[in-house]
């Protein structure tokens, strides 16, 4: 939606005191608009992009030139004259002469204002480089407000501004990212710890600390001498487990550091492995499968900052819930739901427990899994010494001497500035220490508001994009690549890289896409990039987000590896280099136990997703459009979704946003009384015929239909209800279809015109006339999430190449993120 | 949040006896605004109340017109005050109109949030050009919501249009509103600002030198980022006087900051809007959002007691946010329970009101010199198309009320009202966003 940028300024112009960029940076014209480029518009445009019509919500009669806040409005009038889509086909077209100056202005005018991608650091980025600098495992970014977005992604360097609110805030950010460090001061925090492998009395051992109110809730734990405590399993909807509660810390930006060390225990090794749930003052900490053995445990560390964190009365509580949700039977136990043995709930959760009587059954032969705890670790007022020892950064010998802080600040300020630094720069800092240290501060404060000031700078703040960043051109890639593709400052090897000049080397970017997607860090860069581009962050049906109220089989994994199938499915076509079609049908998928059981399979154990191969009757096929994470996320509450199905599906996939819906448009309500035991298809029919959504609708509606197979968990269906109704199942709220049912209606077209009859039909077609179009959206996503800003009609044309270049061998995914690293776009602009 | 200390505040023991007594704290300063205690002429102030979830029109919009209308069913609390406020009906954005859910993003913006899928490109809101204009202030202004957050939870966006966070927790907007009471870290707080200053002072010409090698069009963009620096200077260098003069003496144990409530909707109302009263007699701060929560707003727990209360017909989770909008005419049993919750919002709005008036301001009443905008999206399409708005108080500021003002439906721009509003507030604004001229029949 590229004209949306220059509505929105268009806008701020009414108001005298916006404080909105309004740009008007364009060097003089060669061609002058008034007289040559305004009568062109006026020619062809303005009927229906003028003062009386503005079709798509776009209008060019108030057009005054070649502004920067226009720059991407013109890329889209280059996108569209240039490929012959404007003027539509029943209008007069451009003469040659007439078309090419007005291509020729827009290039020679992008070309002219030179690029506009340096750019603040976005809020997971800032918490990545704090964490980078400091050592300090915490997330930074919990009390920074989110970020402006562009075309859905939060690189985009027009939406990363900054205000006094966001400075202020970053101020408060910063003072804690340094008071977590110290240098020679001694260590001042309170620490409760015990191994409690043989701990046979729970109570005893928080009773050494009573008199510092220290207490603890264990109600669901049994100790084992010998093995640790046992914490017993809490279904969906279930809360409680070992709670220890400490005293509320006083200094509310100091870190709470946290640390077990549990494994799993199960009488029968097929019965699916539990979740670790850590939920601390309130705030949701971790979530994780426990899958190790007694012999080799399993450490986990948090940091958290106390000023995050809600205490009540009786302090700071850190909770430890196993939590299970796959469902699961063992052999010679009964259902525990009796009332309904028999009823199987295809990928339901909703009956699945073993009875047993857990009074006459020994702990170890419980049909369960435990969390085992082997230890714990409680310290409040954390700091860490700072440089940390993993660096070895051959500073020995530190005192509270000038000489020390000059060694350590160099060290910051290299590391904060992801670039070296040269000693006047350093002065300046120094200057501020001496200064600090003049006030009687001491050695660490006066050093701590040194490295706040470096982090308040605009080195450590911005990125520059490489043409501008001067003699840190390589610096300028070496953090662009680092930050898109593992979302952290750079590393030893492309810092490396960077001072030795080679960043601009096509082999060598070529080698480190590859040694970085092979690299764990890779997953931030999918994660973003994917949750980002197909709008992952919807809710999967929203009526479930409430976790206590929620329906057994929408519990907390299962939504949670639902959307997780669709970042490892493009993962895996990453590190695979498999061909870009299969984004839109293959024979695999990844699966893991629930989403096994959520599809129908058998035989696969553990929370991990691995590759599996699709059963040649499974009508969903491998891809995107059949992952139920998507259709879902597309679906609310059981009603159905085709415009919304369809219209994602062109925004995001097919690279064909329909423009937004004009104004004052009444909404399907298919749910109305009036509407009741109508078809869908009836529906969108009558909303067809008003004239002024036609145009769009049926882009989008019949694409729609052909995810009608997919009901509101995802999951594929055959026949559809006429309406859905709330039930209570377990106690727990569930939607399930009523009335009348109808085989699913799927037939529909694509916005080409070809028709199918089924989904398979509808991916088939896709992939056989569409390919194109989905890599082509997928190098712009791409671009613009790696660069930070939205190609220009320059770098539409290397997109053009690139495909080009890369059809031949049907678009490897990897390859193709190889070319947009080599590319002008991520190199220089 | 929720209390079981059985203890009974001689505020709550008050409350009891109605809103026309004047409140402990108030006492203390001697039932005085700020400006009249120190006999300096009185700021103008700006409180914005959105009610989430699509406001019943059948029962908010009076019958009739003019002076002589007749009260609306949900502005019947406020039917002792008619004098002291103007219902102002088909008032719209005009090009930043949307559907749906989005409303409380633009209520105070009139921007188009949908213009582009996955992106919010807001513009500053009406609160904020007062809250640049009408300061120095302690706290510039304060967003208020039933949770923290961003998004549909708070009314307030930035120069940037970025959200700015709202706050639901009374504890954390009483410590954010005053300095600190101790002497020692009272001074701790000033030694903080020296220091911030000078880590700001030093990140600052670095940032200068960075700005100087770029082009043009980056150059912008570090130029945002050492104006925002300067602006938190100013604001520290504003807070710093205000420290000197230390808190403002007031009766503090007599502030509720615990509901004694569960389900407590209307209670947490209150709390806020005494929190308000506070905030505007001690000068703490002059612009104020107050929102519940988004669209979805709070749930049906928490208005739950009110419900039962009231005899309001309320079934679920949903009832009274969600099922009540489309148009399903004015018997609809979920309509009423909207219509209901409107009444329970006027009628903390005259609570509020009644406490102004009972402040002496250094000329007239504080309510003389706050303005207070209630409004919200209606349920009839749930759009924008026509806003349901009351404006409140603000004699002194120049406004004449008692009126039922409508205009032709489709053509009378929103931010007509929020240009009256900013330039009777003597903001020296000529227009805010779609605006087309201050609404004179508002105006003495």
């Amino acid at each position: 939606m590229q004209f949306a940028q220059r509505l929105a300024v268009g806008w701020a112009c009414l108001s005298l005191w916006a404080a909105l960029p309004l740009l008007s940076l364009a060097a003089e014209p060669a061609v002058d608009f008034a007289s040559v480029i305004k009568p062109i518009l006026k020619q062809h445009c303005y009927e229906c992009h003028g003062a009386k019509e503005q079709q798509s919500q776009i209008r060019y009669d108030d057009l005054t030139g070649f502004h920067a806040s226009d720059r991407h409005l013109w890329t889209l009038v280059h996108e569209q004259v240039a490929s012959g889509a404007m003027p539509p086909e029943d209008q007069p077209r451009l003469a040659e002469a007439q078309q090419k100056q007005l291509l020729t202005w827009i290039e020679q005018q992008q070309r002219a204002l030179g690029p506009s991608s340096t750019r603040r650091l976005n809020r997971r980025e800032i918490s990545a480089a704090l964490q980078d600098v400091t050592g300090l495992q915490t997330d930074f970014a919990y009390s920074l407000p989110g970020d402006g977005k562009v075309d859905g992604f939060d690189t985009g360097a027009e939406g990363l501004q900054d205000s006094a609110d966001s400075v202020a805030q970053m101020m408060q950010v910063t003072r804690r990212a340094v008071d977590g460090l110290r240098f020679l001061d001694a260590v001042e925090s309170k620490t409760y710890s015990a191994d409690v492998r043989d701990a046979k009395d729970i109570r005893k051992v928080f009773d050494a600390w009573k008199a510092d109110g220290v207490s603890v809730n264990s109600g669901d734990v049994a100790s084992q001498p010998g093995s640790g405590w046992f914490i017993k399993p809490k279904w969906l909807g279930d809360r409680g487990g070992l709670t220890i509660r400490i005293p509320t810390p006083a200094h509310r930006g100091s870190l709470l550091r946290i640390r077990v060390v549990v494994s799993v225990k199960k009488s029968v090794p097929a019965i699916p492995n539990p979740h670790l749930w850590v939920e601390v003052g309130g705030r949701d900490l971790a979530y994780e499968e426990i899958a190790n053995s007694a012999s080799e445990p399993r450490a986990l560390e948090y940091l958290v900052h106390s000023g995050d964190l809600t205490s009540d009365s009786k302090g700071l509580a850190i909770t430890f819930t196993n939590r299970v949700e796959v469902p699961y039977a063992v052999e010679g136990f009964p259902n525990e739901e009796k009332s309904r043995p028999s009823e199987e709930i295809a990928g339901g959760t909703g009956l699945f427990r073993p009875l047993f009587d857990a009074k006459t059954t020994p702990l170890e032969q419980q049909p369960i899994p435990f969390v085992v705890l082997h230890s714990f670790e409680i310290e409040a007022d954390y700091r860490l010494a700072w440089p940390p020892a993993a660096w070895n950064s051959k500073i020995g010998g530190l005192t509270r001497d000038r000489k020390s802080a000059e060694q350590l600040l160099a060290i910051w300020m290299e590391r904060a500035w992801r670039r070296p630094v040269s000693p006047a720069e350093q002065t300046r800092f120094l200057a501020l220490f001496d200064r600090l240290r003049g006030q009687e501060q001491s050695f660490g404060e006066a050093l701590r508001s040194t490295f706040q000031a470096v982090l308040m700078a605009g080195s450590f703040r911005y990125l520059t994009a490489p043409s501008v960043a001067g003699k840190h051109s390589q610096q300028a890639i070496a953090a662009r690549l680092s930050f898109c593709l593992w979302c952290t400052p750079p590393d030893e090897e492309l810092r490396r890289l960077a001072l030795a000049g080679k960043l601009r080397d096509p082999q060598v970017l070529d080698a480190q896409v590859l040694r970085m997607l092979n690299d764990p860090r890779s997953d931030y860069f999918v994660r973003s990039f994917v949750t980002q581009w197909l709008e992952m962050g919807q809710p999967i049906t929203l009526a479930m987000d409430h976790i206590e109220k929620q329906d057994f089989r929408f519990g907390r994994n299962l939504k949670a590896s639902m959307q997780e199938e669709t970042i490892a499915y493009v993962r895996q076509l990453l590190l695979e280099n498999r061909p870009a079609r299969e984004l839109i049908a293959s024979e695999w998928t990844m699966m893991n136990d629930i989403l096994a059981r959520h599809y129908g399979y058998e035989g696969i154990q553990g929370g991990q997703l691995r590759k599996v191969t699709l059963r040649k009757d499974d009508p969903r096929g491998g891809g995107l459009l059949g992952q139920a994470g998507i259709q879902s996320m597309l679906c609310w509450m059981g009603e159905n979704w085709v415009i919304y199905r369809g219209a994602w599906t062109l925004r995001r996939v097919l690279n064909d946003p329909p423009p937004p819906p004009p104004f004052e448009v009444p909404e399907l309500l298919p749910s109305d009384a009036q509407n009741h035991g109508k078809t869908f298809r009836e529906l969108l029919r009558q909303h067809q015929e008003d004239a002024k959504c036609t145009v769009c609708h049926k882009k989008m509606d019949p694409l729609g239909f052909a995810f009608q197979n997919f009901d509101l968990s995802g999951r594929w269906r055959e026949v559809e209800f006429e309406k859905y109704v709330k039930n209570d199942l377990d106690g727990k709220i569930e939607w399930r279809g009523s009335g009348k049912s109808r085989p699913v209606d799927t037939v529909g077209q694509l916005p080409g015109g070809e028709k199918f009859q089924s989904f398979a039909e509808c991916k088939e077609l896709l992939v056989r006339h569409y390919t194109d179009g989905v890599v082509r959206g997928l190098l712009k996503n791409l671009g613009l999430y790696s660069s930070g800003h939205k190609p220009d009609v320059a770098e539409m044309a290397e997109i053009k190449q690139i495909m080009a270049d890369q059809q031949r061998k049907a678009y490897p995914m990897r390859n193709l993120l190889q070319a947009v690293v080599r590319s002008r776009a991520f190199l220089d602009n | 949040m929720n209390s079981k200390n059985p203890r009974v505040s001689r505020r709550t023991a008050l409350h009891g006896l109605g809103a026309m007594i004047a409140l402990p704290w108030l006492h203390a300063m001697g039932s005085k605004s700020l400006a009249a205690n120190t006999k300096q002429p009185e700021p103008p102030r700006l409180a914005c109340f959105y009610i989430p979830g699509a406001i019943n029109h059948y029962n908010w919009f009076p019958v009739d017109e003019g002076p002589k209308y007749t009260i609306s069913p949900s502005h019947k609390p406020l039917a002792h005050l008619r004098d002291e406020f103007s219902v102002v009906s088909n008032l719209l954005h005009i090009q930043g109109r949307i559907s749906g859910h989005e409303h409380p993003y633009n209520w105070l913006t009139g921007t188009n949030i949908k213009q582009t899928p996955g992106t919010i490109t807001n513009s500053i809101s009406m609160d904020q050009v007062a809250a640049a204009h009408v300061g120095p202030t302690y706290v510039s202004s304060l967003a208020l919501s039933f949770e923290d957050g961003v998004g549909t939870r708070t009314l307030s966006r930035n120069a940037m249009g970025a959200d700015i966070p709202a706050i639901g927790n009374y504890r954390t907007v009483f410590e954010c509103l005053f300095p600190p009471a101790d002497a020692g870290q009272l001074k701790q707080a000033q030694a903080r600002l020296d220091l911030d200053k000078s880590i700001l002072d030093t990140a600052l010409e670095e940032t200068g030198d960075l700005r100087r090698q770029l082009g043009a069009a980056d150059r912008q963009r570090l130029d945002q980022y050492l104006e925002s620096i300067r602006a938190v200077e100013l604001r520290m260098k504003d807070n710093k006087e205000i420290l000197e003069r230390g808190r403002p003496k007031f009766d503090e144990a007599a502030v509720r900051l615990q509901p004694q409530g569960k389900n407590r909707m209307q209670e947490h109302i209150e709390l806020m809007m005494d929190l308000i009263a506070l905030a505007f007699q001690t000068d703490m701060t002059r612009v104020v959002t107050h929102s519940l929560g988004g669209e979805g707003g709070p749930n049906y727990d928490d208005y739950r007691d009110w419900a039962q209360a009231v005899g309001a017909p309320v079934r679920g989770a949903h009832d009274v946010h969600h099922k009540g909008s489309g148009n399903r005419g004015a018997d609809n049993s979920d309509v009423k329970v909207l219509g209901l919750r409107d009444e329970m919002f006027c009628a903390c709005l005259a609570r509020l009101m009644n406490k102004l008036k009972e402040i002496e301001a250094s000329d007239g009443t504080l309510l003389d010199h706050s303005l207070l905008l209630l409004g919200g999206s209606q349920i009839s399409s749930h759009s924008g198309g026509n806003f349901p708005m009351l404006l409140a108080g603000g004699r002194k500021l120049g406004f004449k009320h008692g009126q039922h003002l409508k205009f032709k439906g489709g053509t009378k721009p929103a931010s007509d009202l929020y240009l009256t509003i900013l330039q009777q507030m003597r903001c020296p604004v000529k227009a805010f966003k779609e605006s087309s001229g201050p609404i004179s029949e508002l105006l003495a």
